[in-house]
This record gives C-alpha cells, sequence and structure tokens, in this order.
C-alpha cells in the first residue's frame, strides 16, 4: 500500500449534498480540497427533494439497516446544524386502503433501526391534524423532521472555505487526466475557459450524473434514475410530516416546510438525469392520490411543481426483481485499473454524511493517509446553533427590526441587507442564486415583484449586470413550475405574474431559454 | 396556534375570513390606497399586514406590531380585485395580538365602551363637559390613558333623545325600528331626532328597540372577549322586531356595517338569529332613497349652501353606492362638492390614541385642505366618530345627511 508522507489534494465533483460532505469530511481530516460545480451549490437534486431529514421508518420493514443508519444521521443533522432543520416530528397513519397487516411490522421494523416510536391513538391525531383524512385506522408517531437543503450544503461549503479548501460554482468537469493507471487531475471549464487541476484523487459526487461523470473514463456506474414530482400546495395543511403505513411507494407523503406543504412524489425511471420537467398527467395522479389523505386538497392553491432525480445504485449481481436498494454505495475504480478514483452514489440527502464519512475512509485506505473522521462531532457553525429553523422567523425579525420598507421578497419576508450582505461579502450576482439562499420567490406570486428588485440591488453592485437576461432565466425557470399548476385563482396569479415580466418589465423570453430544460 | 386546517370543511365565519388570503395575487393595489401607509413608514401596508403575513401567523405564533397601525378603514377591502377580506384579516390579528382584550391598554378600554363613558358622564352632564373641555383635564386624561389631548372628544347630553323620543308625539303608520346606537343615544342626539321627524314625515312610525352598542371599537382594537356577551344581548334585542318584518334603520355606516357583517367575520356568529338581523339593517340613505325620493323631492326646500359631502370609510364596505349624494342632489340649488380624501383619519377611535394622534391628523391633511379650498358652509358626513373629528379639525359644522334633509324640509336652509 503507498503512503503518502504530504496532506493528499482531492478534487470533489459535485456541489449537492453529498458533494459538499466529502469536501468537509476531506477538509477536516487534513487533505486539501477543490470542489467543482456544474450550477449553483445544492441545484441538482438536493434542491429538489421532499424537504425531510428522515427518522429512517420508511425504510424501516424494507431495509432495516438503511433505516437506521437514517434515523443516526438524521439525529446528527439535527445537531450539527440545528438552524437548519425543523423538528415536526412525523406521522405514519393507516388508511383503509393500506395492508392492515403493514402495521404491525412497521412497528417491529422502527424498534429494530432503534427509530423511537409510538403508537398514537387516532381519534387525537385525527384532532391534531383536521386537514387529513377521517379515515384513520392506525396511527403512529416518529421522529421525522425537515431540512433546508440549500443552507445546509451553504453551511458544509462554507465550513470547507474556513479550512482552506476551494468551491468552484459554474465550473464543469468535462474530461479526466489520468497517468500511468492514476487519476492525476480534471479538465474544468467555466466562463472563465478551461484549465486543468490537478490532484492525488478525484471524487465522483455527481448524483444523478454520477454514471455520465465516470463514463469520461469508460467506467460504469449501475445507475437506476428514478424521476420524483412534488407539489407545492398554498399552506403546510399538516404540522407534522405525514406518511402513508405501507410499504414505500410514490405519492404518500405530506411535509410542511417553509409556509408551504409538499405532496409526493411520483417515480418513473428516466434514462437522462436532466429529466426535471413535470407531465400535466403526473400533478392529476399526485392529486388523485392526495386526496386519500388530504380529502380537501384540490381547493388549495397549488403553487407550482417541480421533479428531481433520485441517483439509485444497484449493486453488482442485484436480482433483478427486486427494488433497487436505497442505501448508498462507494466504487473505488481502482479495482478495476483507474487508482484514484471514486463514486459515491445511492443514498439519501438524510444520510450524506455517512456517505462521506465512508467514502473519505476508504480513500485514506487506499492512500494509506492515516486520519479519521471527524465531521460526526466537530461542529459545522462557528458559535452557537441557537434553536431549529422555525419557518416564521423572517416574519419574527422584520417585526422586530420594523424594517419594512426594505423588504425585497414580501411573500418569504426576505430584506434588503440579507440579499446585499450575499451580493457584497460572497460575490453572488444571480437572481437564482440569491433564490436558492433566501427563499425569494417561493411564495404565491413566485417571484412576480422580488424579481426586479433583486435585478436593482445586484446592479448596483455589479453595473455590468445583464439584468434582462438574467431576469428572464429566473421567469422561465418560475415559469416552468408554474405552468401546470395554473387553474383557479393560481392561474390568475400566473396569468399577472407574465404580464408583469414581459409587459411592465419588458423582460424578453428568448427561445433558447423557454426550451432549455434545466436552467441553473 | 391557528392552524391551515382551519380552512378545512368551513364555509362562514373568520374561517371565510383568512381563507380569502389565497385569493391574493399579490397585486399590490391595496398598498396603493391604504391611507395610513402613504403617512408612516412604520407601517407596512395592508398587502403586507393582511394575506402575506397571514401566511407565516399559520405557521407559528410571532410576536406583532404592525397590524395595531391599521385604521381599520377598510379602504383595501374596497379596493381588493380579489376580495381578499384584508381588513378583516388584520383585525383578527389584532385580536390576537391583544388576546382577545387581554392585553389591551387602559385608555383603549375605555375608548371601547362609548356606552358606559357616555352612560356615567350623562348623568352630569354640564361637569363633564365642562371638565373634558379643560386643557389640564386632557393633559391628565392623556398621560392616564393614553388618550391624546387634542382628539376629538364629543360632548355628552345625558339621555336627550330618549328624553325627546319619549315626549314625542307619532302618527300611526307602518312600523320601522331605529337602531340608534350609543352615539346617538349619549352624544349626537340630533341626529336622532332628524330622522324619527323625516321618517314621521314619510308617514312612518319609528320606534327604537334597544340603545345598546353595536361594540365595534371593541371588534376592531381587539377585545373580542368581552365583545362577545355584549353582541349576543344586543341581537337578542333587536331580533324581535326582525321577526315582525321590520326593517333596521341606522343613521350610522359603521354600526350598520358591523351589524350587517362582522359579527360572523369576527365573532363566528353564524347562526341564524344573528344572520336574520344582520340581513335586517338597512342605512338610513339607502332606506330613504329605495321608493322615498319622490316623494322627498316634493317636500324639499331649496338650499343655497356650499355643501361638502365626505364618504365615510364604511360606506364603501356597504357596496350600496352613495344614497347620501344621490338624496342631497334632490334639493335645490344646493352646491354639493365629493370630499377627495379616502379618509379623515380618525378610524372610529383610532385617532384618539395617543400614539396615533400624529398619523391621523397627516391621514386627514387632504381633506382639512380641501375644505380650506371650497369653504363649505356645513359638511355632510354619514358617521359619528368622522363627524366629530372633521368639526374638531376644520371648525365647519358637519352634520348627518338626514340633518340636512331634515333642514331642506324644514325650509331651513
Ligand atoms: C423527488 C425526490 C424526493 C426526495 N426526497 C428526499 C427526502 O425527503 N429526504 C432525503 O433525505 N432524500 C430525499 N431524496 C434524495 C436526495 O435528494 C438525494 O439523494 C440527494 O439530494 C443526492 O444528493 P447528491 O449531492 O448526491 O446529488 P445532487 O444534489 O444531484 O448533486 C450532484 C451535483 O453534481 C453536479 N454535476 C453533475 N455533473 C457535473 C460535472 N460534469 N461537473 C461539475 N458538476 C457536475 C450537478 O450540477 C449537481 O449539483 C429525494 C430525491 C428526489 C428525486
Ligand atoms: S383597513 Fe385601512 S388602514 Fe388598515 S390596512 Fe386597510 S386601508 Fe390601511
Ligand atoms: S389588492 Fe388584494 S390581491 Fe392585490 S395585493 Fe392587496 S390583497 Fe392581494
Amino acid at each position: 500500500m503507498p503512503q503518502v508522507d504530504h496532506n493528499p489534494r482531492a478534487i470533489v465533483i459535485g456541489g449537492g449534498a453529498t458533494g459538499c460532505a466529502v469536501a468537509r469530511d476531506l477538509a477536516l481530516r487534513g487533505f486539501g480540497v477543490t470542489l467543482v460545480e456544474f450550477g449553483d451549490l445544492g441545484s441538482g437534486t438536493s434542491s429538489r427533494f421532499h424537504g425531510m431529514l428522515q427518522s429512517g421508518a420508511r425504510y424501516a420493514v424494507s431495509d432495516t439497516d438503511y433505516a437506521a443508519e437514517c434515523m443516526r444521521e438524521r439525529l446528527i443533522v439535527a445537531d450539527l446544524a440545528a438552524g437548519v432543520v425543523e423538528q415536526t416530528g412525523g406521522l405514519f397513519v393507516s388508511l383503509p386502503d393500506d395492508p392492515p397487516e403493514f402495521s404491525d411490522r412497521f412497528y417491529d421494523g422502527c424498534l429494530s433501526a432503534n427509530i423511537p416510536v409510538e403508537e398514537l391513538d387516532p381519534d387525537l391525531v385525527m384532532a391534531r391534524e383536521p386537514a387529513i383524512s377521517r379515515h384513520v385506522l392506525r396511527a403512529f408517531s416518529v421522529p421525522d423532521a425537515t431540512v433546508q437543503s440549500w443552507r445546509l450544503v451553504n453551511l458544509l461549503a462554507d465550513d470547507v472555505r474556513r479550512r482552506g479548501g476551494e468551491i468552484l460554482t459554474r465550473h464543469q468537469v468535462i474530461g479526466m487526466k489520468v497517468r500511468n493507471g492514476r487519476m492525476c487531475g480534471v479538465r474544468v471549464t467555466s466562463a472563465a475557459g478551461e484549465v486543468t487541476l490537478e490532484a492525488d484523487v478525484v471524487l465522483n459526487a455527481a448524483g444523478p450524473w454520477s454514471a455520465r461523470v465516470a463514463a469520461m473514463v469508460g467506467r460504469t456506474v449501475d445507475l437506476e434514475l428514478s424521476k420524483g414530482s412534488i407539489i407545492a400546495l398554498s399552506h403546510r395543511m399538516v404540522s407534522h410530516a405525514v406518511n402513508r403505513c405501507r410499504p414505500p411507494t410514490s405519492h404518500d407523503i405530506i411535509v410542511p416546510t417553509g409556509t408551504v406543504g409538499l405532496f409526493g412524489a411520483t417515480s418513473e425511471v428516466v434514462g437522462d438525469p436532466d429529466t426535471t420537467n413535470v407531465r400535466g398527467q403526473e400533478i392529476q395522479e399526485l392529486l388523485n392520490n392526495a386526496e386519500v389523505l388530504l380529502p380537501e386538497v384540490r381547493n388549495y392553491r397549488v403553487y407550482r411543481a417541480w421533479a428531481g432525480v433520485r441517483p439509485l445504485f444497484k449493486p453488482k449481481g442485484w436480482p433483478s426483481e427486486k427494488p433497487v436498494p436505497r442505501r448508498h454505495s462507494v466504487i473505488n475504480h481502482g479495482d478495476d485499473g483507474l487508482v484514484g478514483f471514486f463514486t459515491v452514489c445511492g443514498g439519501s440527502l438524510t444520510t450524506h454524511r455517512s456517505m462521506a464519512e465512508d467514502l473519505g475512509n476508504q480513500v485514506c485506505l487506499s492512500l494509506g493517509f492515516d486520519a479519521k473522521c471527524i465531521s460526526a462531532i466537530t461542529p459545522l457553525t462557528r458559535g452557537k446553533n441557537g434553536h431549529g429553523w422555525r419557518p416564521a422567523d423572517n416574519y419574527r425579525g422584520i417585526e422586530e427590526d420594523r424594517c419594512y420598507q426594505s423588504l425585497v421578497c414580501e411573500c418569504e419576508a426576505v430584506t434588503q441587507s440579507e440579499v446585499i450582505d450575499l451580493i457584497e461579502n460572497h460575490g453572488i450576482k444571480h437572481i437564482h442564486d440569491l433564490r436558492r439562499r433566501l427563499r425569494i420567490g417561493f411564495g404565491p406570486c413566485q417571484g412576480t415583484f422580488c424579481g426586479s428588485r433583486v435585478a436593482a440591488l445586484i446592479a448596483r453592485y455589479h453595473p455590468d449586470f445583464a439584468s434582462n437576461d438574467d431576469l428572464g432565466r429566473f421567469w422561465v425557470e418560475r415559469l416552468k413550475g408554474i405552468v401546470h399548476t395554473a387553474w383557479g385563482q393560481q392561474a390568475r396569479q400566473a396569468l399577472l405574474s407574465d404580464t408583469v415580466y414581459r409587459e411592465t418589465l419588458g423582460v424578453r423570453l428568448k427561445p433558447e431559454l423557454a426550451t432549455s430544460a434545466d436552467y441553473r | 396556534m391557528l392552524h391551515s386546517g382551519v380552512f378545512i370543511g368551513i364555509d362562514h365565519g373568520s374561517a371565510n375570513v383568512l381563507g380569502s388570503m389565497d385569493q391574493c395575487t399579490k397585486c399590490g393595489i391595496c398598498n396603493a390606497h391604504c391611507p395610513v401607509a402613504a403617512v408612516t413608514r412604520e407601517f407596512p401596508g395592508p398587502k403586507y399586514c393582511g394575506p402575506q403575513a397571514q401566511r407565516f401567523r399559520l405557521a407559528g405564533s410571532v410576536p406583532e406590531w404592525s397590524p395595531m397601525l391599521c385604521s381599520g378603514c377598510g379602504v383595501c377591502t374596497s379596493v381588493c380585485p380579489n376580495n381578499v377580506a384584508i381588513s378583516d384579516i388584520i383585525t383578527l390579528a389584532k385580536a390576537d395580538i391583544v388576546g382577545g382584550g387581554d392585553r389591551i391598554s387602559l385608555g383603549q378600554r375605555l375608548l371601547n365602551r362609548p356606552d358606559l363613558i357616555g352612560r356615567l358622564g350623562g348623568k352630569f352632564p354640564t361637569l363633564t363637559n365642562t371638565l373634558l373641555g379643560s386643557s389640564i383635564v386632557r393633559r391628565i386624561v392623556e398621560s392616564l390613558f393614553g388618550i391624546h389631548r387634542s382628539a376629538p372628544l364629543p360632548e355628552v347630553h345625558g339621555r336627550k333623545f330618549r328624553k325627546w323620543l319619549a315626549s314625542h308625539d307619532q302618527e300611526n303608520g307602518p312600523i320601522v325600528s331605529y337602531f340608534s346606537g350609543c352615539a346617538i343615544e349619549n352624544y349626537d342626539p340630533d341626529v336622532g331626532i332628524a330622522l324619527v321627524r323625516l321618517l314621521n314625515h314619510l308617514g312612518y312610525k319609528v320606534q327604537v328597540p334597544t340603545d345598546r352598542c353595536c361594540s365595534l371599537p371593541m371588534l376592531s382594537s381587539g377585545e373580542t372577549g368581552p365583545a362577545r356577551a355584549r353582541v349576543q344581548a344586543l341581537v337578542d334585542a333587536l331580533h324581535p322586531s326582525v321577526l315582525t318584518g321590520q326593517k333596521i334603520i341606522s343613521t350610522s355606516t359603521s354600526c350598520s356595517l358591523t351589524l350587517r357583517a362582522k359579527y360572523a367575520a369576527y365573532l363566528d356568529m353564524t347562526d341564524d338569529k344573528s344572520g336574520e338581523v344582520a340581513s335586517a339593517v338597512v342605512d338610513a340613505c339607502e332606506f330613504l332613497l329605495d321608493g322615498h325620493a319622490g316623494r322627498l323631492r316634493k317636500c324639499l326646500n331649496a338650499m343655497p349652501l356650499r355643501v361638502l359631502y365626505h364618504g365615510p370609510c364604511q360606506l364603501r364596505g356597504h357596496k350600496m353606492g352613495t344614497p347620501a349624494v344621490e338624496l342631497m342632489q334632490l334639493i335645490p340649488e344646493i352646491n354639493l362638492q365629493l370630499s377627495q380624501a379616502d379618509c379623515c383619519g380618525i378610524g372610529g377611535t383610532y385617532g384618539y390614541e395617543k400614539n396615533k394622534h400624529d398619523i391621523a391628523l397627516a391621514v386627514g391633511a387632504s381633506l382639512v385642505e380641501q375644505v380650506r379650498q371650497f369653504e363649505p358652509d356645513i359638511i355632510v358626513c354619514d358617521s359619528e366618530t368622522c363627524r366629530w373629528n372633521i368639526e374638531a379639525r376644520t371648525s365647519v359644522e358637519c352634520v348627518h345627511p338626514v340633518q340636512l334633509l331634515m333642514r331642506a324640509i324644514d325650509g331651513r336652509g
């Protein structure tokens, strides 16, 4: 086994939850780290997910080991990053359509996975959650929570930077450098041109794109790409994340996050990791299923819909009839002749840290570099973590400071100073990137009135800012999620919003923007 | 904490008010028309305080202040193209802030009981009026109760209207009920007297079933707890007249709007009895215009006066147009001008509070300016606190439309 005497250099491909966790894990072990992300941090699957920091209960029957891992990680994440986690708690409810024998297996599964589970009186649960079906037969509580994924990935990335690592966003890996069967760097392109970055190891954490990345050096990663679509309802509707108590399938969860409720998700095997469009038919399918759990759901506005692609991994020799496991895998491509190249895939956002730990251990082992994983015990934020994330916190801040005149996004109560801080001190110069970090444009009007205000602020600091183009991209992306949910009052909203952008602001929606599947 | 499940399966009352938040398309029209937001940076406006903030209120409880600066004028609701019950949403938020009245200031508590103050002060009207006319006393009241020293407090009149009515002979005719309310009973008897005489003139016999207060000041400042029993007693007192098919006439657009719509919105009183009372209520001018204009025209004498009409904010909430204007236009030779101001600023008891007095003055500034330019002989307005406020600010006599009509009948132009 080779022994390294210097601190190794690592390149991480992908700036989702996994990539950011990998970069942090290695930075904590003393690696020199460069993370390369094609879009903005967390702009891939990690932002298109369902919002849950899972207790694992969902997998308690089908995969007890994975469920136990979720539970462990859920506690660690909530401890390290309390400020981005809302402790909603979760409920599993058994409805007349659900297999009755499953409930007992579910309960036992949770116990085996060390998930604190408690059976509740269905009447009590229905009283506490007035929006759910009146036909709950059995109900269980589990410690599910929700997590603000963009804030999480940015916390991870900030910690990497603090430890000397480098984060390159809007940089795409387009090729690899291999010398004598060893990976020694990557070729990267960005607005500034093409460069080659050297490293001792290259770590592929490109989520659903990781097969494409591996293919650059002729390696296969056997992913099953499973597209999931989600709708955002105008209210939380429930105070807990509510799951159907049945073997995990599609459309069986409502998750309260921020001021909205997310219902989903569908699942459909796709060939292309960029398949993030939602079909109208999927929305109807979602609503039909939602109605069973939330009988009045059709009376609520649906703000938008989106889809993400789950990067599930089929281990070698996995029987084709069995559902693909959820647990992650680390592939050491050194095993098939390419030393210093690893891929990590599968898993979930909840287990991003343990995925990184597992990968880090294998990387250290292969390099003969002796450094323990300390990501679970090293605080993620400087200073006190304080209380958990509360959806009304922004509003609270504004009422406390009475800074009404400086509101930028009224729906999500975002102020000028928050926007300016990111522009001035973090080099952010796209409306989209501010949107992700601050929840700008997440509310009922989907960015109708804040977009131009944000553009004006960016232009104040970056005189060469192409505001019309950036607004166009912003609005096309917002529209992409609104078009299929534009009925009733949301249709009225969409028409007003579109008029504001195109007629009042004179924003040109270029045809190439309108057809681009995935602007990030 | 209010739960968003509150909208489910309920199709009336406060749930309906809150549910209307989802109609909002964030157009900002309400903000552009809010008279308070126009004059102070401390108030974020109806869009923010109403449907926007409500999203957060449903997601977690937050200490708030901004709703308390809303004057409750209802302009926002009347301009919203999407029928969002904006000012009602804000009023419900106020009720939450003051804990249904548990955390309400002493001064506001006093202002919320105009009937009680009127009855107490009415025992010794001369003494009370002299005292409240003294600037030293007003300073003390201001520091004790936070009621601004130059807020337009009306004079108390004892039980003048009742006494007059008791000794007033009415001929037999179709009976109508008059909801006089606490203002007529205690502070503004002349309006009541004018209405009864006018209705008698048209052949009606007027009965006054109760002298209770509609409790609007309590409801609009969030003191919903104590309001409930008072409102129930009022509904009980009015209901027998309604059962005999009588209309309930009101000379105050704010009292009548409260009776018509606010008990359901703020107190969830959606029972049949309250509903029957609500639908029997009619504004005095609306009643007079509907079927009596022809007769009135014949008996109105010429009145060559410069008259400025200021429609109170609450008038818009009735969605009945401006019946007072149509009636006054029947008066020969009248020189009638309409107020350009959205609001006179007083907002019921709003402008009485020390910390809101300046806002109220600023809101009313455009009306004062119009009066200065037009130099009316008399100002007409359908709501009592507005009249007291306008009179105090402009030193021009301010009367109810029925008073003007009665003067025209009497030939006292
Ligand atoms: C609908 C849905 C719901 C889900 N719900 C949950 C949930 O509730 N809870 C949970 O824990 N998990 C959930 N998941 C799973 C979870 O979202 C994913 O497992 C997780 O986000 C994957 O993160 P990642 O970092 O591996 O991938 P990604 O977030 O996709 O990150 C990969 C990144 O690599 C970048 N990249 C790709 N190619 C290149 C290149 N050539 N050069 C540079 N960068 C490149 C991409 O831009 C992307 O940002 C859900 C998934 C879906 C689809
Ligand atoms: S009721 Fe009047 S003061 Fe209150 S928000 Fe509406 S317009 Fe403004
Ligand atoms: S006017 Fe109505 S729709 Fe427009 S912002 Fe105000 S509440 Fe919303």
